[in-house]
């Protein structure tokens, strides 16, 4: 079956849905920076998928489209809007989200404050569990230029939020 | 808490609510109705935003926005066709048009992929497209390569872009940034640029933006030169790196003292070798004169005041010998000294921990290694081996 024709149920577009709408979340989140982009990212990355109706081998592989759309998206949205968000991000205070307390706070914002690529990157290592290599590929990246954005995601995170370092 | 852990733990607090996640899945639901009534895909305008308070900008601006860029840039190509090859990428120049209303989809030359990446049919992906409102004369204006750079030329340095030969980056593995790194210059502090002037084109070198100077340094800038470039982060234009911004091969520290103002402060060291020092509020760019007339790649060192600065360099290959456990003058012995465009050693103040820093730059890869001392000196972790595997992070 060619991808263009694999059409779905409702039932198991609700499931793709509730499977990686949280992960397509976090991850505009670390590109745009702030909650309401983020959701509106989130719609168009959900619509995308109505439209090209990818076929998927495995959860991984589907799990795996979803990042890299949602990544380009969002630098789409960074790219035509950059001039505006500039300001706001630079003057921006984190808001608390959930029942967050200081220390997350602190630890949110300095997330917020690395660069995206570094934040995307320690975002998809830390949480999502992706391997060096697999973070190279969705971002079509190469793995040294992971390792770096890594490394140095983690330096400044270190450097300012101290605490142990342990690394993974 | 192990900042790992602490770092998970946040990220897994950032997540949408439950309502809005049933609210977005309605819309998409909705929309996936309507497409599928429709047969085709006209319908995305209608549906519902993912934010109500966004429908009038944010998420009509995107959606709007990336449809009208498509739009103009069909428009424009429409208008502008080339007599011979209608299927071409735009060739540099400003276009503009008057409306959108008779651009067509299918003259478009730049399309989203199905992962929404950014390609056009051409294989000219020297110049970065982008169409921009104006809303005081209702044009559609479509900038490219080297116009566009004339274009912020013109406007005084308003803004701060450099354009980036998007194929370029794609098509050369060891750069590390795309052309959205460079619109978004302001997010970034360091990264790999190629820049693509139009022809003229910049070798790969580490962008630096520092204080408020964005600094430029390779061994090939532009080609033939080898000198550092520094620009005005607010005047990153065309003219800047062809005219005054470089610095010549053979400029004395002096010539450069007097030339370069922007400095705010520049010292010469004669050591057996010159050497200019810049410092920047606290941090120090060290240009060195090696061999002949050249000057040597640009270390810049980003510390805080106090921390003492050790200088030496050592071999790719070197590093493989280090291990985990080392003592610092084991390493040291290894990692030699000399060339201080390549070590970087600095000790905190109270002299607990100690970092090697390393980049090493070529013309065919980028490798770096970052050593980090524990408290007793020895080696503490490898962040970042020569061999970038993933096991050894």
């Amino acid at each position: 079956m060619e991808k263009s024709s694999l059409l779905r149920t409702d039932k198991e577009i609700t499931e793709i849905y509730y499977r990686n709408v949280q992960s397509v979340f976090r991850i505009a989140f670390m590109y745009l920076g702030n909650r309401a982009d983020s959701e509106d990212a989130v719609q168009s990355v959900f619509m995308k998928f109505i439209d090209s109706k990818p076929y998927f081998n495995d959860e991984e592989h589907e799990r795996a489209w979803f990042v890299t759309v949602t990544k380009n998206l969002c630098k789409n949205v960074l790219k035509s809007s950059w001039r505006i968000r500039k300001e706001d991000i630079e003057k921006a205070e984190l808001p608390c989200y959930t029942d967050c307390y200081d220390e997350e706070s602190e630890v949110l914002n300095e997330i917020r404050r690395l660069k995206p690529d570094y934040r995307i990157t320690v975002y998809l290592y830390y949480y999502e569990g992706f391997s060096v290599r697999e973070i190279a590929e969705l971002l079509s990246k190469k793995e040294s230029t992971v390792q770096t954005w890594l490394a140095r995601g983690r330096e400044r995170l270190r450097m300012e939020l101290g605490g142990e370092s342990h690394e993974a | 808490m192990r900042r790992e852990d602490m770092i998970k733990d946040v990220f897994h607090k950032i997540k949408m609510s439950d309502n809005k996640a049933e609210d977005i899945l309605k819309n998409v639901m909705e929309y996936k109705k309507e497409n599928q009534n429709a047969g085709n895909k006209e319908n995305a305008h209608e549906i519902k935003p993912a934010v109500k308070r966004h429908m009038g900008k944010r998420a009509l601006m995107f959606l709007g926005g990336a449809a009208a860029i498509c739009l103009v840039i069909g428009s424009i190509i429409f208008v502008n066709k080339p007599e011979k090859e209608s299927s071409m990428a735009l060739t540099e120049g400003i276009y503009s048009v008057s409306s959108k209303e008779n651009i067509t989809e299918e003259s478009i030359s730049m399309k989203e992929d199905e992962t929404g990446a950014w390609k056009t049919d051409s294989d000219s992906y020297r110049y970065v497209y982008e169409a921009e409102y104006n809303d005081k004369t209702g044009e559609y204006i479509l900038y490219t390569g080297k116009e566009r750079i004339k274009e912020y030329e013109s406007r005084n340095g308003i803004d701060t872009v450099i354009y980036v030969g998007k194929g370029d980056i794609l098509n050369n593995n060891f750069i590390e940034a795309d052309s959205e790194d460079i619109l978004n210059l302001d997010y970034y502090s360091n990264m790999w640029v190629y820049v693509d002037f139009d022809g003229i084109v910049l070798e790969t070198y580490p962008c630096q933006l520092f204080a408020d100077r964005v600094i430029l340094c390779g061994s090939k800038i532009p080609q033939t030169a080898d000198y550092p470039v520094i620009m005005d982060r607010d005047n990153i234009t065309y003219s800047y790196i062809e005219t005054f911004l470089r610095i010549p091969t053979d400029s004395s520290a002096d010539d450069i003292y007097n030339t370069y103002e922007l400095w705010e402060k520049i010292k010469t060291e004669n050591d057996g070798e010159e050497i200019i020092t810049c410092d920047f509020e606290g941090a120090h760019i060290i240009f060195k004169k090696t061999s002949g007339k050249e000057w040597s790649k640009m270390l810049q060192i980003d510390i805080s005041q106090g921390e003492s600065i050790k200088r030496g360099s050592f071999e790719v290959s070197d590093t493989d010998k280090i291990k985990e456990g080392m003592t610092y003058n084991q390493v040291k012995e290894i990692l030699g000294e000399g060339n201080p465009d390549s070590l970087i050693i600095y000790h905190d103040e109270e002299g607990v921990k100690a970092y090697v820093k390393y980049c090493y730059y070529s013309d065919q890869d980028t490798v770096g290694v970052e050593i980090e001392y524990s408290g007793d000196d020895t080696v503490k972790s490898i962040l970042i081996p020569i061999s970038c595997s993933e096991s050894s992070s």
